[in-house]
């Protein structure tokens, strides 16, 4: 088995690394020729929240080299706190801008980063050995130095039985499309209308209409946007055009923080799409760059919350 | 959803539009010791009265100058015939919480001195933090500022209306006219009997109006330990005390001024030391002045807290105590243009018992 590659893109890798920390401790890597997979599998994510995503390889690295007996495929499990740490190390770009903490960072900038699966052998020979991923970093510091650092982290290779076992969650096909308007600006709501309930109803309809409903003792509130994008996908097809008015809502009631922790990943700065299974599951895309170049996509699966017959 | 009984062709008890609702969060935000508050509409604007027994009452006097549309009319009698007051009990913490829902609506960073204020939780401010909330501005956080979200246009609208007795209060909120808008229906309460001591002007003891700042920057100077304060006042005209002892030149001139023209003193001790504040009645620091016999009263320091909210982007107050010790704050918010003589563009009212010499 081997692997090695350069990371072409380290700002893109943290800010994907970044919105995926925040929603699970651990997340599975599945790298392939073509593609880098991102799954973050059902009893992992907090809130049930699920991401399946797929990165073309161009998009994230070059000299991209790998081999094993399975397929050429690797798959393994990583800490995310950990890797986003060596992330951070590799790119100042992120964070805060006062130029104090700027010169009190001890993150690189224009930083060269490689990527190398290796072993480190077990105690006093024996058999094993734990299998690491070696980040080889070489940038520049806040002052203007060049400085290298390598960082080890641990990886857990998956076995065949493990891989067999992570599918993507099965849902029905989705009753409404719909473009999200700005997530940075969905997340702030959203953020503000976690102090009043737990859940939050989300609705939409094929008129680009969009809304979100909390309900409270105290007070039921409900946000609607307008002339938002159904993307073409969703019409429905010829002769089944009239079975569906275009103002009827479709919703479903998910948890506030797992649609939250959907939306931290606003840093990630593409297109949104997100997909309404009624009283089933939200499924949000994620699109990593251009939407025509298909750099990439993040699958998020929000589950909905059942309350038996609502 | 259960329906809202439609009026019956009676118009509605309220309608309220603010194109910037930041003033009026302010008033609500600076008496939001408790989540719940009564609320009684007139003609003349609100009277919302938050009351924690055995600490103090506020009230926070909303004008209708604050709006720029406010159409009252009385509610019509109930089927016996019994008037009905349009008065109601809310959610003061969810009313601010969606107040702000565009962000527009937050206060700064709160400096609150005595740690009460910040073990307790304030309408409006409360709720788990989302996690990963990161920089950037990013909407992170009510209490830090209004940075992020309020400075890139930020200005929320809001039309309130209210049908009347037995139907909910509608809040609809709008930060962008092309951003999304938000709908809110608040479930009332009968409103609870309240104490709400009124102050005797009679029997008034000292009466003074000074600059808030003054007051502000006095509160946040004393001690954190403290758990009473005390206010004394004496009147001009006193004799003047002998030079103490030890004491510098300028020191010994205070005390002398302060005995011909008369003084406020705020006083605290703490745990590590004392701290006295006094403000002589001179014309540029006293709008007013009338303390016709020294008096001295104390107060607890946390019950005092809960004013810094209040006193906030004020510009007056106005002390009042009576012969009990009995205390009224009223703290005054800048005046909006267009408002007449003698109006004002909201007050916030503090009122609070004295305590006993020896309790502490």
């Amino acid at each position: 088995m081997r692997f090695r590659t350069q990371v072409s893109n380290v700002p893109l890798l943290h800010k994907i690394v970044r919105s995926l920390a925040s929603l699970a401790r651990l997340c599975i890597i599945r790298l392939s020729a073509e593609k880098v997979h991102f799954i973050i599998s059902g009893n992992e994510g907090k809130d049930g929240v699920q991401v399946w995503s797929q990165v073309k390889v161009p998009t994230l690295f070059t000299q991209f080299r790998i081999e094993s007996n399975n397929d050429n495929e690797i798959w393994l499990e990583i800490n995310l706190d950990a890797l986003l740490k060596v992330l951070k190390s590799a790119d100042s770009s992120a964070g805060t801008t006062n130029e104090a903490s700027r010169f009190n960072s001890t993150a690189l900038s224009d930083s060269d980063v490689s990527i190398k699966l290796n072993k480190r052998p077990a105690a006093s020979g024996g058999t094993g050995g734990q299998a690491i991923w070696v980040f080889d970093i070489k940038g520049t510091t806040a002052l203007g130095k060049l400085m290298s650092i390598t960082h080890e982290v641990n990886v857990n290779v998956l076995t065949k039985k493990r891989q067999d076992e992570l599918n993507e969650p099965m849902c029905p096909p989705p009753d409404v499309h719909l473009v999200l308007p700005s997530l940075l600006d969905l997340r702030n709501i959203v953020s503000r209308l976690s102090h009043l309930a737990e859940d939050v109803k989300m609705s939409a309809n094929h008129d680009g209409a969009m809304e979100l409903s909390v309900m409270d003792p105290r007070v039921e509130m409900s946000m609607s946007w307008r002339n938002l994008h159904n993307p073409a996908a969703s019409l429905p097809a010829d002769g089944e055009a009239d079975a569906t008015p275009k103002d009827k809502m479709f919703s479903t009631t998910v948890s506030i923080k797992g649609l939250l922790k959907f939306l931290n990943c606003h840093l990630v700065g593409g297109t949104a799409i997100a997909c309404i299974c009624e009283k089933h599951c939200i499924i949000a895309y994620v699109y990593i760059g251009d939407v025509d170049e298909a750099g990439g996509v993040l699958t998020f699966f929000i589950p909905a919350k059942n309350y038996g017959d609502d | 959803m259960e329906d809202d009984k439609t009026g019956d062709g009676a118009n509605p008890v309220l309608v309220a539009e603010i194109n910037d609702v930041r003033p009026f969060a302010r008033l609500l935000r600076g008496i939001g010791l408790k989540n719940m508050a009564t609320v009684t509409v007139s003609k003349a604007g609100f009277e919302v009265t938050v009351e924690e027994v055995k600490t103090l009452c506020a009230i926070a006097w909303i004008p209708n100058t604050l709006f720029q549309t406010f159409e009252f009319n009385e509610p019509e009698a109930d089927g016996q015939g019994h008037a009905q007051p349009a008065c109601f009990e809310v959610s003061l913490d969810a009313l601010l919480q969606c107040l702000n829902i565009f962000g527009n609506a937050t206060s700064g960073p709160v400096v609150s001195t005595f740690s009460v204020g910040t073990k307790r939780g304030w309408a409006g401010e409360g709720g788990p933090r989302a996690e990963g909330e990161e920089g950037g501005g990013a909407g992170a956080g009510e209490t830090r500022g209004g940075g992020g979200n309020a400075s890139k246009k930020g200005r929320t609208g809001m039309r309130m209306s209210w049908q009347g007795p037995g139907h909910r209060l509608s809040v609809m909120l709008q930060d962008d006219p092309k951003g999304p808008l938000t709908t809110c229906e608040f479930n009332l309460y009968e409103p609870e009997e309240l104490m709400n001591q009124d102050f005797n002007q009679d029997d008034c003891v000292l009466y003074l109006i000074m600059k808030s700042e003054w007051f502000r920057d006095a509160l946040a100077d004393l001690p954190p330990t403290s758990q009473r304060i005390t206010l004394t006042a004496t009147p001009r005209d006193r004799p003047r005390p002998d030079d103490e002892l030890g004491a510098t030149m300028n020191s010994n001139d205070r005390r002398s001024q302060r005995a011909d023209v008369g003084s406020f003193a705020i006083k605290a001790i703490g745990d590590f030391g004392s701290t006295e504040l006094d403000y002589p009645n001179d014309r540029e620091v006293m709008d007013k002045f009338d303390c016709p016999e020294e008096v001295s009263f104390s107060y607890h320091s946390s019950h005092f807290a809960l004013l810094t909210r209040a006193l906030q982007s004020s510009i007056k107050i106005c002390l009042q105590i009576e012969n009990s010790g009995f205390l009224c704050v009223q703290i005054m918010m800048p005046v909006s243009e267009g408002v007449a003589m003698g109006g004002h563009s909201g007050i916030l009212e503090f009122k609070m018992h004295a305590l006993a010499d020896d309790e502490s």
